[in-house]
């Protein structure tokens, strides 16, 4: 059952009328019943891996709070069991693909095992971290009845492609006593219609480019076409159903985190990372970043390094080590393979070396005195941003490292140079791909500038709300990207 | 508040610290900066600023800082 289903629809209709039928207090279990029922329909029996991760998560907390001399141990034995599920069905075979070699020259060889992976893991699993540890660290209490923890893990509007969310924030307002608002109802509507927008106007046509390109290993100047399409369908899909499931949460009263801010308006990649799935980010800077950079091995090694008197090489040094951590399991949260580590590692070295270098890009930018305070700087630094983000994509959507050096090398090659309309998408598909992104370009502006479009619509007229309203479902039934025998491409980061 | 204010602009100079109040918030003050000024706040007062005092709160202005590393230097 996709986000973009007629089924999963009728599935929402059918939880609020349940959840507003049935009285305040008990509300949010109608949302444990039906985000168990959306599991299953999604994973089956696989549900297992969430309650049993639900069942450590509870009595670790509870343990932690009772024995404060025993806690971090506990803290880690409970972390290390909650990862061993995610090590054993998503990681299996990368982890053993690095074994098998060096047993080998023992004469023993571990076999392969493809395991199916249960929905929304790599999201559950670290918001069980998250939980486990914000207890550690006092800034939660342990939650005491294990069916809100249970819900809170798998509430099946974040399930797929998260947010990923803390149980301090999102219980406030999951278990509140939620009541039916109208206002709320619109402007969730509005929020559930630009994803939709998003998602079956742009990205899933901007996708039919990006897999006829590589499916069909086209190469020469299109690849340029194609990166840009695939970070245009990427940032639609991903943050589309981000709108779709963030809206559908909203109908029963609960505030999901932001995951994104905009993030092509960032002027560096780290501000990108700031405003692009935010709570990965922050997830990472929370829980391995921090802790890493304050450890005592980094703490002493930044106090040698003090001591030689450059600055700024200390404060790469003392950034570096924790750093690194955070994108290589950036990368490998994506997947188990090389390719995601490179990737993340790809971010590493740039955020590195501009660390590394900024004394010197000062120094240039003093000496040829550039004004970095008007909006041509600005421009600049922001389609320097969009370019490396771009190439980033590209490293994620190739299949292997080997296919981004030939594509990159065959960029001039003029080889077997089809023409742009050949790779499934017609004038008009690129008229309408156009128009779609000036629109949420314009809307994205807006946000910039600090004007919230769903509250400027709501302010005005009972007519002109009906007018945008039909215009957006209109918009999204003749311009989407479905019809007979096409089924809406599921979500890119589900698959994570 | 002084000592505070030096190291703040040792860590990111130019910056009006004295009555500056969302570090944090305005983005002034980033995670890279956070870990550098937590190094140097627990050279220069001998204290030890733990993850658990890594919260918005505790960096958003010079004072709250300053009232960090009181709190930190009692125990």
């Amino acid at each position: 059952m996709s986000y973009t289903s007629l089924k999963f629809l009728l599935f929402i209709l059918g939880t609020m009328i349940l959840y507003y039928l049935f009285p305040k207090k008990y509300r949010w279990i109608i949302l444990t019943i039906s985000s168990t029922i959306f599991y299953v329909l999604l994973s089956g029996k696989l549900l297992i891996f969430a309650i049993l991760g639900t069942i450590i998560s509870y009595i670790s907390a509870i343990l932690i709070s009772k024995h404060e001399k025993k806690k971090k141990l506990i803290l880690t034995i409970s972390i290390l069991l909650t990862l061993s599920f995610l090590a054993v069905l998503k990681y299996d075979n990368f982890i053993l693909s690095m074994i098998n070699p060096i047993i080998n020259l023992i004469g023993i060889s571990i076999p392969y095992k493809k395991f199916l992976l249960p929905i929304g893991i790599s999201y559950y699993t670290l918001e069980m971290i998250a939980y486990i540890t914000d207890v550690y660290r006092k800034k939660n209490e342990p939650e005491k009845n294990i069916l809100k923890l249970y819900t809170f893990f798998i509430y099946f509007p974040k399930i797929v492609e998260g947010p990923i969310s803390r149980y301090g924030d999102l219980s406030k307002t999951l278990f509140a006593e939620n009541k039916f608002n109208y206002d709320n109802f619109r402007k969730a509507f509005v929020l559930i219609g630009f994803g939709f927008f998003k998602k079956l106007v742009i990205a899933d046509r901007a996708g039919i480019f990006v897999d006829n390109f590589f499916s069909d290993n086209h190469t020469g100047i299109l690849t340029i076409a194609a990166i840009i399409l695939y970070t245009i369908q990427i940032y639609c899909d991903f943050s589309g159903c981000i709108d779709i499931v963030s809206g559908v949460s909203e109908l029963f009263g609960v505030k999901l985190p932001d995951n994104f801010k905009r993030p092509f308006f960032s002027t560096s990649i780290q501000e990108f990372w700031r405003r692009w799935h935010i709570t990965l980010g922050t997830w990472l800077k929370d829980y391995i970043f921090f802790p890493v950079s304050l450890s005592k091995i980094n703490m002493k090694l930044n106090l040698k390094v003090r001591k030689f008197k450059f600055k700024h090489i200390s404060q790469f040094i003392i950034i570096a080590f924790p750093l690194f951590f955070v994108w290589f399991i950036n990368g490998l949260w994506h997947g188990a393979s090389i390719k995601y580590v490179v990737y993340g590692l790809y971010y590493y070295v740039l955020m590195m070396l501009g660390v590394l270098l900024k004394p010197l890009l000062d120094k240039f930018v003093k000496v040829l005195k550039i004004n970095t305070k008007v909006f041509s700087y600005k421009l600049f630094q922001i389609l320097r941003t969009n370019l490396i983000v771009c190439f980033g994509m590209f490293i994620f959507r190739c299949e292997t490292l080997s296919e981004v050096v030939t594509l990159t090398k065959a960029i001039p090659s003029t080889s077997g140079r089809i023409g742009l309309f050949k790779l499934g998408l017609t004038g008009a598909d690129f008229a309408i791909l156009l128009i779609g992104v000036l629109v949420l370009s314009a809307i994205e502006l807006s946000g910039e500038l600090k004007i919230n479009v769903r509250e400027k619509l709501e302010e005005q007229n009972l007519l002109f709300r009906w007018i945008v309203y039909l215009l957006i479902i209109f918009t999204i039934i003749i311009f989407g990207i479905y019809g007979k025998g096409y089924d809406a491409k599921s979500f890119i980061y589900g698959g994570f | 508040m002084k000592e505070v204010i030096e190291v703040l602009n040792e860590v990111k100079p130019g910056e009006d610290y004295e009555n500056a109040t969302n570090l944090i918030t305005d983005g002034i003050l980033t995670s890279f900066d956070i870990v550098t000024l937590v190094s140097l706040l627990n050279m220069k007062f001998n204290i030890n600023i733990s993850v658990m005092d890594l919260v918005p709160e505790n960096f958003e202005s010079a004072s709250a800082i300053l009232e960090l590393v009181n709190k930190l230097k009692e125990n």
